[in-house]
């Protein structure tokens, strides 16, 4: 343990930044803990703080960079290939829509403390045709006050860390073990949730040919169109008959159905 | 969602497989959602 300090002390502005960069890449390798060491060290003189602070949002922005030209690009696939990837899919799309269609750009400052909306967040924009240098502009502001308050956190609390540190150090090479096995269950935790989820779907979702069967019949099921506000204004089509639902109203929209109600529902 | 729907105590509740996508690539008909008036359930 005491050698992964000793190397975090001495690589440890290319060491954030690496990590800072393959987390807002989308790889699940949270940057908040090495942020909130690596404020630690810096208020025990062993770092400098600014050249955190200063590679952090450097590599924020070339992640943040990328997933936007490729959402540029390649518009809402990007978008479903990272939930399709996310550990939290059911939640993806849908909610990074809404926020992102309610907040616009304002949203990128706080994106990076949110859950999965922080990968999603800038292909949505690039798909969106927001101009570049906004979104630079915004996504530098919201990379700083994510990558600062992490530092600052390790900054003020430096003395429990280093006394963390202590206790792992003491533990040896077992304390290595120890953070490894903690990480790997943490990933198959999350990975159980998510091969759960999709397991769930596939058994429960109906494919188009059946509803268009369905929709020629008498006792056809209701169709939902789930999809934002955004969404829908990009692409204003509907399946035939559908109702376009708001989701902050949703209790509304149901509260007459009886709940033997068949209802199809869909996103993009 | 269906979520959602189903902790509401809805019983049949499905997810269109592939979204309005894949209803679209299947060749199906479409409608333009009218959105000033959105239409409500009955």
């Amino acid at each position: 343990m005491n050698e992964l300090v000793a190397a975090l002390t001495r690589w440890g502005v290319p060491l954030v930044g690496a990590n800072v960069l393959l987390e807002q890449l989308g790889l699940p390798i949270p940057a908040v803990p090495t942020l909130v060491l690596a404020g630690a060290l810096a208020a025990d003189g062993k770092l400098p703080l600014a050249g955190l602070l200063a590679v952090s949002v450097a590599a924020s922005l070339a992640a943040d960079t990328v997933w936007f030209l490729l959402g540029r690009r390649h518009g809402h696939r990007v978008l479903k290939t990272l939930c399709r990837l996310s550990l939290s899919p059911d939640s993806c799309v849908r909610q990074t829509e809404s926020i992102f269609d309610r907040w616009g750009l304002w949203s990128l400052l706080v994106a990076k403390f949110v859950p999965g909306f922080s990968t999603v967040a800038p292909p949505l924009a690039g798909s969106g045709r927001v101009a570049l240098a906004p979104f630079l502009a915004f996504s530098a502001v919201g990379a700083s006050l994510w990558a600062g308050a992490s530092l600052l956190l390790g900054a003020l609390f430096h003395g429990a860390v280093d006394r963390i540190l202590d206790s792992l150090s003491r533990l040896g090479s077992g304390a290595l073990v120890l953070l490894v096995g903690a990480f790997v269950v943490f990933l198959a935790v999350k990975w159980e949730q998510r091969r759960r989820f999709f397991k769930e779907l596939r058994m429960a979702r109906i494919p188009p040919h059946e509803l268009r069967g369905l929709l020629g019949s008498d006792a056809g099921p209701l169709v939902f169109d789930v999809r934002s506000s955004g969404a829908v204004q990009r692409d204003p089509r509907r399946i035939p008959g559908a109702v376009v639902i708001d989701v902050d109203r949703l209790d509304e929209f149901v509260a007459a159905l009886p709940k033997d109600q068949e209802i199809v529902l869909y996103c993009t | 969602m269906a979520r959602l729907l189903l902790d509401r105590g809805f019983m049949a509740v499905r997810p269109l497989a592939g979204g309005l996508d894949a209803w679209v690539e299947a060749g199906f008909d479409v409608e333009e959602v009218d959105l000033v008036g959105w239409r409500e359930p009955a």
